[in-house]
């Protein structure tokens, strides 16, 4: 099999410039290879992909050519390309939990599948099919085949849903599949499970494979060839030993740089914050959550319960940025919310600056501001969309500091500002111009508005692409500098922490199993659960 | 590098050019502006308000002075729409009519709109048993027809006149939007910038105000526009059945009442204030339609 891009170009004619989404790209893909297309967010690299499979809108127009065992790909009637899609190239989608159709069980996926490609004969009987979708199901390592053809999309987790995708790309078995972003929306150790099954039967079944992702990290543990996107032009493609240890282009050193890596502790300095004052302490902290049931006036609290942490002891020091990792459903952002206030726990103590948070009542409450404050994880819902970010930036003092003249409101506001880096210029525009990264800088500045000794950030930069989450980091490391914060940072991505913690948590459905500084905990890991989260962070061996 | 305005990567692109900054309204606004269906029905709107204010610009007559001896007067002449069969000017029905008319529709839709966006919002915003109450609350009502509601409630009502039918048709129709506030409040209430806003201790009742109301108004707006609508036909309605507006006031109801005994032989004195009618009500629907499209399209967040 051999795919041959040359001189691609895509534009929409009536698009928000006049750039088009992909210029002048060039890419070849050789039988069992494994080639990856990098860029951010907006680079052009789903936009590829989607022409590869004949996908794009009728309105775009695309020049060049894709050339598939010399068949031209561009310009295929439908008809044809119903030979080419799903037969000849497999597709994994990014979002499991969006690609499978919740009302039909797995079951209906695969003998739909089957019946379009004509994978069975049909002398076969009725329910040949079934043994067919069986046996792909175990190929994925899903070995409870039978029952997994009978559930329904949402009785699966993330991970199986992504191998049930997995297992239907390769029905037919194509000679190439095409990954887009195919495991950004699951977490660090099923993404590696995941990214080793597709690495695995692409070299068992001798297909080639095109990984498109923003985490170069990924690309340099598992492709042996690599494009550069950036804007839609092609910024630079060769072999992976060229592009990532060698990089020729600004922008590939610029990417490669602000990848998180795992290796920063080993050239950090790390301070001693074992003399420093608790700022903030969780002592044996226990929540459930009655699960509610519907009652014939009000709802009420049933008896079963969801237990989200359980006795979670954490201690942040003055100055200290400690950091608290665990995957989605480990209790983390429970924990956040906790600490906030905004919710309860069932029992255990959260201490802020000496005071038990849930002790202070009152006109006391609202120097808690002035204590703690929080970034959330979307940059998206954080910003009241009906608010310029002067605005924004204004409400903490409008409720405050009542007596501060305009004058000195705007002083403060510019201070913010330049705390994060922002230019006086953004202070009139609504959200939605503002870039993801922006948005987060406004949000943070919201957060430091009152001057709280006390920042969480409930991963805070987990949404941002590469460059721009590098950039955050840089501020907020400048911050801690400038300002003396403490921090709780609250992320699944280990690399970061590397970057940015003095000491970590790590949690486990509800439980703290490890606690230490980050050179401790990284460099020596003690639980097998902290060790298997180090093994899963990619790019290990590359950085 | 892909954030033009930061400070850091200022140095290597050009400063961005200044534009000009619109809130989610003044982008509906601008869409509204080019909207020919927008046009058309303010157009349609603004006229029936010159006719309901200053009628005296159309028609010479009044409707409380009628000659009997011009029942059924021809359209043209002294008449420009003709008479009806007490002999008045079916210019001067209209005319009148739409002040009865327009008032009870705008009234009780602001009237509406207001009691259902305090209870939606507080319903919705503090949960709990306050929810659990103002919900079956307005369940109760939701299920009395708006009609009927207001026929009972007229009947026993001793002075029938724009306001009491206004409190009345309030009274039965603020269900609907209330539902529409609460729901809208519930998405909006989980997102994070409410979270924040409690964090920096914003007290309830801004967070409401400059939070909540702003990003939930949208869609009440354009219900509130094809209330009105709605309301005048309610109203009409009634004045029909002869319970909505007394007979002194004139109303375009009531007038299609009338006209349609001689329907037949003078089709004029009942299409007349129908048209009137149909025009009115549809020029409001299609203003909340307009509305609804311009803030439909709104530029994606994300």
């Amino acid at each position: 099999m051999t795919l041959d891009i040359t001189n691609l170009r895509i534009a929409y004619p009536h698009g928000r410039t006049d750039k088009p989404a992909v210029e002048s790209f060039s890419l070849s893909v050789g039988a069992n290879e494994r080639v990856a297309i990098v860029g951010e967010s907006g680079s052009g690299k789903s936009t590829v992909a989607n022409a590869i499979m004949g996908l794009l809108p009728g309105k775009a127009s695309v020049t060049g050519s894709i050339k598939l065992d010399g068949t031209e790909l561009i310009g295929l009637p439908t008809r044809e390309w119903y030979k080419v899609r799903g037969a000849q190239i497999g597709y994994v989608p990014q979002d499991p939990m969006l690609s499978l159709n919740e009302v039909w069980t797995i079951g209906y996926h695969f003998r739909e599948t089957i019946a379009t490609h004509r994978l069975v004969p049909h002398e076969d009987g009725r329910d040949a099919w079934r043994k067919l979708a069986a046996d792909r199901l175990r190929e994925v390592g899903l070995n409870d085949a039978e029952r997994v053809l009978k559930q329904y999309p949402h009785q699966l987790s993330g991970g199986m849903r992504q191998r049930v995708l997995i297992a239907l790309a390769l029905l037919a078995r194509p000679k190439l599949i095409i990954a887009d972003e195919p495991t950004s929306a699951l977490d660090v150790v099923v993404q590696k499970q995941i990214l080793d099954l597709l690495e695995d039967l692409t070299d068992r079944l001798g297909s080639s494979l095109i990984l498109i992702t923003h985490d170069l990290g990924l690309v340099a543990d598992r492709c042996t060839r690599v494009s550069v996107l950036y804007r839609g032009d092609q910024v630079e493609t060769g072999s992976i030993d060229e592009v990532i240890r060698a990089p020729k282009q600004a922008y590939t050193k610029h990417l490669l740089e602000a990848v998180p890596k795992l290796s920063a502790i080993r050239s950090r300095a790390f301070n001693d914050f074992k003399d420093a004052e608790k700022v903030l302490e969780i002592r044996h902290l226990y929540k459930e959550y009655p699960l509610k049931r519907s009652g014939w006036f009000f709802n009420r609290h049933g008896a079963s319960i969801l237990q989200a942490s359980d006795d979670v002891n954490l201690t942040v020091r003055s100055g200290e940025c400690r950091a608290l990792v665990g995957e989605s459903g480990s209790g983390k952002s429970t924990i956040a919310k906790i600490v906030m206030g905004l919710e309860k726990p069932t029992r255990g103590d959260v201490i802020i600056q000496g005071r038990n948070r849930w002790d202070i009542r009152g006109q006391e409450l609202d120097e808690q501001a002035h204590h703690i404050q929080i970034v959330f994880q979307d940059p998206y819902a954080s910003l009241d969309p009906q608010f310029t970010v002067q605005r924004t930036l204004l409400e903490p003092f409008a409720v405050h500091h009542r007596q501060w003249s305009a004058d000195e409101r705007y002083e403060r506001i510019l201070h913010l500002l330049e705390l994060v880096g922002l230019d006086e210029d953004l202070l009139g525009r609504y959200p939605d111009e503002l870039s993801g990264g922006q948005r987060q800088r406004v949000a943070i500045a919201r957060a430091l508005a009152l001057e709280p000794e006390i920042l969480v950030l409930d991963e805070a930069v987990s949404a941002l692409d590469v460059i721009v989450r590098a950039q955050i980091l840089e501020t907020l490391r400048d911050l801690r500098e400038r300002l003396g914060l403490s921090m709780l940072f609250i992320t699944h991505d280990l690399a970061v922490v590397a970057e940015i913690a003095d000491s970590v948590s790590v949690i486990n459905h509800g439980r703290i199993v490890e606690s230490g500084a980050v050179s401790d905990v990284f460099l020596n890991p003690q639980d097998d659960y902290t060790k298997e989260l180090l093994a899963a962070v990619p790019g290990r061996a590359a950085f | 590098m892909s954030e033009p305005n930061v400070k850091q990567s200022s140095g290597r692109k050009p400063a961005a050019k200044p534009r000009k900054s619109y809130s989610s309204f003044g982008q509906a606004w601008l869409r509204l502006r080019v909207s020919p269906l927008f046009w058309i029905s303010v157009v349609i709107i603004a006229f029936l308000l010159v006719l309901a204010i200053f009628p005296s610009l159309f028609t010479s007559h009044t409707p409380d002075r009628c000659d009997l001896g011009d029942s059924r007067a021809p359209a043209g002449g002294e008449y420009l729409l003709g008479a009806d069969l007490q002999g008045c000017d079916i210019m001067a029905n209209i005319a009148y009519g739409a002040r009865a008319s327009l008032t009870v529709g705008v009234v009780s839709s602001l009237g509406a709109t207001a009691v259902g966006v305090i209870i939606g919002i507080v319903a919705a915003y503090f949960g709990g048993w306050v929810d659990a109450l103002l919900s079956r609350i307005s369940d109760v009502f939701f299920a009395i027809p708006l009609i009927l509601g207001a026929i009972v409630a007229m009947q026993v009502t001793e002075h029938r006149n724009v306001w009491t039918l206004s409190a009345i048709l309030i009274f039965f129709g603020w269900t609907n939007t209330a539902r529409i506030a609460r729901s809208a409040t519930l998405e909006v209430r989980t997102k994070e910038y409410i979270a924040a806003a409690r964090l920096l201790h914003v007290h309830n009742g801004r967070i409401l105000l400059t939070h909540i109301l702003p990003n939930i108004i949208a869609p009440i707006i354009v219900v509130a526009t094809i209330g009105i609508g709605g309301l005048i036909a309610a109203e009409a309605s009634l004045s029909y059945l002869s319970i909505g507006l007394p007979p002194n006031i004139p109303s375009w109801g009531k007038a299609i009442a009338d006209g349609q005994k001689v329907l037949r032989v003078n089709p004029g004195i009942m299409l007349w204030p129908a048209l009137a009618l149909t025009l009115t009500v549809l020029a409001f629907i299609s203003l909340g339609e307009a509305i609804r499209n311009a803030f439909g399209s709104r530029k994606d967040s994300r």
